[in-house]
């Protein structure tokens, strides 16, 4: 497989999945804040950490002023100059897939510019929640159908297993986003909202709920972090890209791949830590170390695999 | 609903008279049928179909750059079976004494001794690159795939207008149409045997195969890749379909390397060789060492290996020496000249301007002539005698007294027309055809091709950068008339 097709794939991978979480997120938020005044002290903090998860909020803050309704939607659903607003995003989406049009079912395609065409067809003057509600509804149901249609038509082969391993290393990291910012507002927050409020954004309530009755801090994290049976953990996603990674190369270790196989047992070795015994203080260091270990994984990958972003010529 | 109109003195393709030919009386009586509203839904869905499938060309513009679709006619052209098989025996005929006067060109200018073909045509010609001359080619095909543009004149005969050995682009749109076609409007084959598409693309994959490069070891399976200049070139998607069809991976220049002679593609397990090269950017941009130094799509170096055997580049380095307007004129001699046969398919009569006397006639004729750039395409830097001003034909008086040599006459033809349905109504239009020859070890010619339509009432130009469209095209082995 080319570098730059491999590549491009990768990025599809990463962007998809990301595209659907903060769609999940931003519509959670939206969901949630409605029982919150805007005069409730949380009401600041918790749409400053969902900036942090969904975008950068150095950038929010250096154009929009303040936590008006209308400015979050447009920063994070239209903003062109915010590469992970869902415009921005839909719209790389489908210029990486463009890019590699020869080796994608053409349904996959299809799904992309549907989606990029009904964005493009209608300008948004309408920033009322109902209205937000449905076009986020209909951009996780794209991604939802787009993951569908990758796991239905394609060929287990290289191209798959590298949309893959994007998108477990996006949900990973994502996790850890959470995760990590989540705990850095823990005291400011209320009593036991924290560990709710990560699974919801997670996506992984209902099925904590099913599993579990203990919703203690320390479990939530244990469960969010290590757990191998649920695929919103960063341990699943770990083990998913791990495997990925053994069949691209046939069980083999060569010695161009050793760095990266390192890293990957390293950050293996993080999650398992028993967080019975650590301080609140460790336990934040402890998630924030994950975060910058999953960070630092997409670069060395794409060492290692020659990615080259591509540089476009008009 | 569809009512006969007046044909004038233009050939229609469907009407004879005020009624339809013998061998569009199914598709007629069938369009009988429908009502405008239902012609209406079916054409916006026929559209759509192709904006969905990311068919489109990127149209820059002040207000930011669009993706636009050909519009696509439904009122197919139909061709019976004997009159095909004329016109595909002329193709062949025809492209076979092109690829002989290519190769003759960059070996033994034989043409060029005999006087059959001017020297001076050779030696001006922009497109005559000294670097390939004597290059040893597989199979000695400089002409892997070619599309000729044929018309039709005021009498029904076809005629060719011109002649694409570069990088003709299209095939991707005949699938196309008739994808759309049998999806919206499958009402119209119910009476038809129509030549199927279905194995062609094959042939195309064979013919590609077959031009291995002279060092390739016998026996080893070559290794191929479409070059194309990536997502904003207008044929991008005619790249993407072909590479897919064939099986081959869609490359840029930057996903390539030469390294000793030899071409390497860039993949994520290191580099691997590459033997055939079917590339679709210009030969200007294929290697910033040989050619343009600016060229960000080529691959420097990629000559070396081109004129080494290491890799085949198909279509070949240098066609544009047989493909511009004024070459077209000796293309009736080649045919005399290297296959000692009579042209099938004859040439649209066309004047050089080099010549004192003629020139000045063409000049106190320009409101009656079409006047064409011998280098240029798409419709460009062209008049048309009967639809131009006062003020467009001193223009052009200007340009052939400043560059006699650049420019070519014909008489303006009246190009056949068939009914077209845009926008809720029926009128005639002018069409053309342009039908894809591929070569190989053997030559195969897609059946039917590309009709191209000029959808604005009255005009003659029919590319898609000017407001043409394109229309299915039927070989039809047998249409049941019902009594």
């Amino acid at each position: 497989m080319l570098s730059r097709v491999a590549d491009s794939l990768y990025w599809i991978g990463r962007y998809s999945e990301r595209t659907e979480s903060n769609a999940h997120i931003l519509s959670t938020q939206l969901e949630h804040m409605i029982e919150l005044s805007t005069e409730d002290k949380n009401y600041e903090i918790e749409w400053e950490t969902i900036i942090k998860i969904c975008g950068y909020h150095n950038e929010y803050s250096s154009r929009y002023n303040g936590y008006d309704l209308q400015k979050m939607i447009q920063y994070l659903l239209c903003d062109v100059e915010n590469y992970n607003s869902m415009n921005s995003m839909v719209e790389s989406i489908r210029m990486n897939a463009r890019n590699t049009r020869d080796i994608l079912p053409n349904e996959l395609w299809e799904e992309w510019n549907d989606l990029y065409l009904s964005i493009k067809s209608k300008e948004r003057k309408d920033y009322s929640i109902i209205a937000t509600q449905e076009f986020l509804y209909s951009i996780r149901k794209a991604s939802l159908t787009a993951s569908g249609i990758i796991d239905s038509l394609m060929t287990r082969d290289e191209c798959y297993l590298f949309l893959k391993i994007g998108k477990w290393l996006e949900r990973a990291e994502k996790t850890a986003i959470i995760l990590n910012e989540l705990l850095e507002q823990e005291g400011q927050l209320k009593g036991d909202f924290t560990a709710t409020f990560s699974l919801q954004l997670t996506h992984a309530l209902e099925e904590y709920t099913r599993r579990s009755r203990d919703r203690s801090n320390r479990k939530v994290l244990n469960f969010l972090i290590g757990d191998l049976k649920t695929s919103r953990s960063i341990a699943f996603s770990v083990q998913k890209i791990k495997e990925a990674i053994i069949e691209v190369e046939n069980g083999k270790t060569e010695v161009y791949t050793a760095d990266m196989f390192e890293a990957l047992t390293e950050l293996e070795n993080s999650l398992q830590i028993d967080t019975t015994l650590l301080s609140t203080e460790q336990c934040r260091k402890w998630v924030k170390d994950i975060r910058e270990q999953c960070t630092s994984f997409g670069p060395i990958f794409s060492k290692t695999y020659y990615l080259t972003p591509p540089i476009l010529v008009p | 609903m569809f009512k006969p109109y007046d044909c004038y003195s233009f050939y229609d393709e469907m009407l004879e008279g005020n009624k339809p030919k013998k061998h569009y009386i199914p598709f007629y009586e069938q369009l009988l049928k429908f009502t405008d509203e239902e012609l209406l839904t079916k054409h916006t869905s026929a559209q759509s179909s192709f904006l969905r499938q990311g068919i489109t060309f990127t149209v820059y513009g002040a207000d930011g750059d669009t993706e636009r679709t050909m519009p696509f006619d439904f009122v197919p052209i139909i061709i019976p079976e004997q009159v095909w098989g004329n016109i595909e025996k002329g193709m062949k005929q025809r492209v076979e004494a092109l690829n002989l006067f290519l190769h003759d060109v960059y070996h033994d200018q034989l043409i060029l001794e005999a006087g059959v073909v001017p020297k001076s045509l050779i030696e001006n010609n922009p497109y005559h690159y000294k670097e390939v001359i004597g290059a040893n080619l597989p199979l000695h095909n400089h002409i892997f795939l070619a599309g000729i543009d044929l018309i039709r004149d005021e009498s029904g005969e076809y005629r060719v207008l011109e002649d694409n050995l570069r990088n003709p682009s299209g095939i991707s749109y005949v699938y196309q149409n008739r994808y759309v076609m049998r999806k919206m409007y499958p009402e119209f084959f119910r009476d038809y045997s129509i030549e199927t598409l279905e194995v062609q693309l094959l042939q195309m994959q064979e013919a590609l195969l077959s031009h291995r490069p002279v060092n390739l070891e016998p026996g080893k399976d070559p290794r191929a890749v479409l070059l194309t200049a990536g997502i904003y070139n207008s044929a991008y998607y005619d790249h993407v379909f072909l590479a897919k069809e064939m099986n081959i991976p869609l490359v840029e220049g930057r996903d390539m390397v030469v390294k000793n002679k030899k071409v390497y593609l860039k993949t994520i397990r290191g580099l691997k060789q590459v033997d055939i090269i079917y590339r679709r950017i210009d030969d200007d941009f294929l290697d910033p060492l040989t050619f343009r130094e600016d060229s960000l799509l080529g691959v420097p170096g990629i000559m070396e290996a081109y004129k080494e055997g290491n890799v085949a580049i198909l279509n070949a380095v240098g066609n544009g020496v047989a493909d511009d307007k004024a070459i077209y004129m000796y293309v009736p001699e080649m045919i005399r000249f290297y296959l000692n046969e009579e042209p099938i398919i004859k040439n649209v009569d066309t004047y050089l301007l080099t010549n004192e006397a003629r020139k000045n006639w063409v000049l106190d004729n320009l409101d009656k002539l079409v006047i064409k750039n011998v280098g240029a395409s798409g419709g460009y830097d062209m008049l048309i005698g009967p639809h131009s001003t006062e003020e467009e034909r001193e223009i052009f008086r200007q340009k052939i007294e400043e560059a006699p040599h650049q420019y070519i006459a014909q008489p303006t033809i009246k190009l056949s027309r068939a009914p077209a349905f845009q926008e809720g109504r029926f009128y005639p239009c002018h069409v053309d055809l342009r039908v894809f020859v591929m070569r190989g070890k053997e030559t195969h010619v897609l059946p039917g091709g590309l009709s191209r339509v000029a959808l604005k009432e009255g005009s003659l130009v029919v590319n898609s950068s000017q407001g043409g469209g394109g229309k299915d095209t039927w070989v039809v082995k047998e249409a049941k008339v019902h009594a």
